[in-house]
């Protein structure tokens, strides 16, 4: 018996109701969801460095992989402006070696880099030790095969796949803490590095630095290891240059580590630069090039350490001018205008005040 | 209508489901652009949340003695207990704004301590000359045999280091090329 016309449209009307409100309860769960998760815009805004990379328009002949060592010591804008470089930091926080590699692959899905910078100074652990860093390095990373197995490789204990997936399940509880920066950024978040840099113009003079605990590990770890390995495999396989890089950061590290490098670099035919070894060159001084007493570069000491080592890449690579590539040209414009003002903007706070107010860990919220 | 009730149903499910989320009992919340993740959160790995005080530490863990007052890892460092001219104290600021490693350096640099990073717990101790040894006698400058003769055989070793294990405790003898000791760490097991 055939059901009449009206019964007919009675279904279809209960249909479009349950679909509407099916579409609505995602998008409420979704906009939760953009509400909840940190968004690093301010204060801690190391968050945010693996995703701004997608929003890139322009090619990169020399890509950096690494941590802090990475993303605060080399100034792409000044390479650019020096020597026409085009290169990128896809630095994060205590951002692992095995994260480096996945970062990496990632890259590749979008570009070939003529040079791959890693910096050595992730070598120091072994596996993914903290949660709040995976989060840094691994929520903002585009979604592939690569993400996944990157997440797989950092879980630690506690941490699931789905939290990754749906990270309201890891950040709901933060409904209390939410700021003006949560409700400000949740359909859209501004680009705070300077193509992966981290800008601190402030200074704080080196002083002394504390004694270094005891080398219980001589050698790296063995997992640590694999992914080098895995990350020299893959250059080489894409024809790209692995340049291995230590910054002009005397604290946190050991000089076995450094031979370790030196014995690894050479059995393999790559170049290791332990600019500790050339502050003195690039004129770097401690009194004035840190903000934070000797632990990271401040503007002025990547600025230095950027000019020394963009000269040397000019100089052992084959990397295009892109001053002379209008389109590319346009873009980089655009990036030294944001890292001009930003500089003027740490400045005046910094004469105004005596310190940063907007920028830094602690930075004020509005 | 009763259509309509489940639709409605769904949306309202989504919405509590939130909220229970929202409320439940779940470590320290995560701040927007502060810490990402709480320190109670952060794992080292073998189930013994980093930062956070073992309480049963002192009667299942090893016990560094130094001027009369207990040390061991995970649980917090008193600095009363010493006075301020014992040693020299150095933070270091954590990657990406996580927080303050402690490090005691008491005179000499015969002793560090270490806490984990934002938090007065424990997370290591240094002992690196003869003038002080461990509780039950060891110290820098005695070899393997000494240490066996104390400790008993090592919980596992490697070519520079003897490790016994103990609650969530870990006490190394660093060993030079000659099997010597250069150093003694008291580690937060990993």
């Amino acid at each position: 018996m055939a059901k009449s016309p009206k019964k007919s449209s009675k279904t279809s009307a209960k249909i479009i109701t349950a679909l509407v409100l099916l579409v609505l309860s995602v998008a409420i769960l979704w906009f939760v969801q953009r509400l909840l998760i940190p968004k690093y815009q301010r204060g801690v805004i190391e968050g945010s460095f693996t995703e701004e990379y997608y929003k890139e328009k322009v090619p990169h002949d020399v890509i950096f992989f690494g941590d802090c060592d990475a993303y605060e010591s080399y100034s792409p804008v000044k390479m650019y402006e020096e020597y026409g470089i085009s290169s990128y930091i896809r630095g994060s926080g205590e951002q692992y070696i095995c994260q480096s590699y996945y970062l990496l692959r990632d890259v590749l899905r979008t570009e070939t880099p003529k040079v791959v910078v890693l910096s050595i100074h992730n070598m120091q652990h072994d596996v993914p030790r903290n949660e709040a860093y995976n989060r840094m390095t691994l929520d903002g990373m585009r979604w592939s095969k690569d993400k996944v197995d990157a997440i797989n490789v950092s879980m630690t204990e506690g941490e699931t796949f789905a939290s990754y997936v749906f990270p309201v399940l890891r950040y709901h509880d933060r409904w209390n803490q939410l700021t003006k920066t949560d409700f400000e950024h949740v359909f859209s978040k501004d680009i705070i590095s300077h193509n992966g840099y981290y800008m601190r113009c402030d200074v704080k003079p080196m002083g002394k630095l504390p004694p270094m605990m005891p080398l219980m590990q001589r050698e790296f770890g063995e997992n640590a290891m694999y992914y080098l390995d895995q990350i020299r495999l893959l250059c080489e396989e894409n024809n790209i240059e692995l340049l291995l890089v230590r910054a002009p950061i005397e604290y946190g590290w050991y000089e076995q580590w450094d031979i370790n490098i030196e014995n690894y670099a050479a059995q393999h035919g790559l170049t290791y630069i332990n600019f500790c070894e050339h502050a003195d060159a690039m004129g770097l001084d401690m009194s004035t090039d840190t903000y934070d007493g000797g632990f990271h570069l401040n503007l002025y000491g990547a600025e230095k350490l950027s000019v020394y080592f963009g000269q040397y890449l000019v100089d052992n690579y084959d990397l295009t001018d892109y001053r002379t590539v209008p389109e590319v040209a346009s873009e980089y414009e655009k990036d030294i205008k944001f890292y001009n003002d930003m500089i003027a903007d740490q400045l005046y706070e910094i004469e105004t005040y005596g310190e940063l107010r907007s920028y830094g860990a602690n930075a004020i919220e509005n | 209508m009763k259509f309509t009730k489940a639709a409605a149903l769904i949306m309202s499910l989504s919405i509590v489901g939130v909220s229970v989320a929202a409320c439940n009992n779940e470590p320290e919340p995560v701040s927007s652009d502060v810490n990402v993740i709480s320190t109670q959160q952060q794992n080292s790995g073998n189930g013994t949340p980093a930062g956070t005080v073992d309480a049963k530490a002192e009667s299942e863990n090893y016990v560094f003695v130094y001027k009369g007052v207990n040390l061991i890892v995970n649980t917090e460092f008193d600095e009363s207990k010493f006075s301020e001219d014992d040693y020299e104290i150095y933070e270091v600021e954590s990657c990406a704004g996580q927080g303050m490693t402690t490090e005691y350096d008491f005179k000499g640099g015969s002793v560090q301590v270490e806490t984990f990073t934002g938090s007065i717990v424990i997370s290591r101790i240094a002992v690196n000359d003869a003038a002080v040894t461990t509780a039950e006698g060891v110290y820098v400058g005695q070899t393997t045999d000494d240490i066996k003769a104390v400790y008993g055989e090592p919980s596992w070793t490697t070519e520079a280091m003897y490790v016994y294990e103990k609650g969530s405790s870990e006490l190394r003898f660093l060993l030079d090329g000659e099997g010597k000791i250069t150093n003694i760490m008291y580690m937060a097991k990993y």
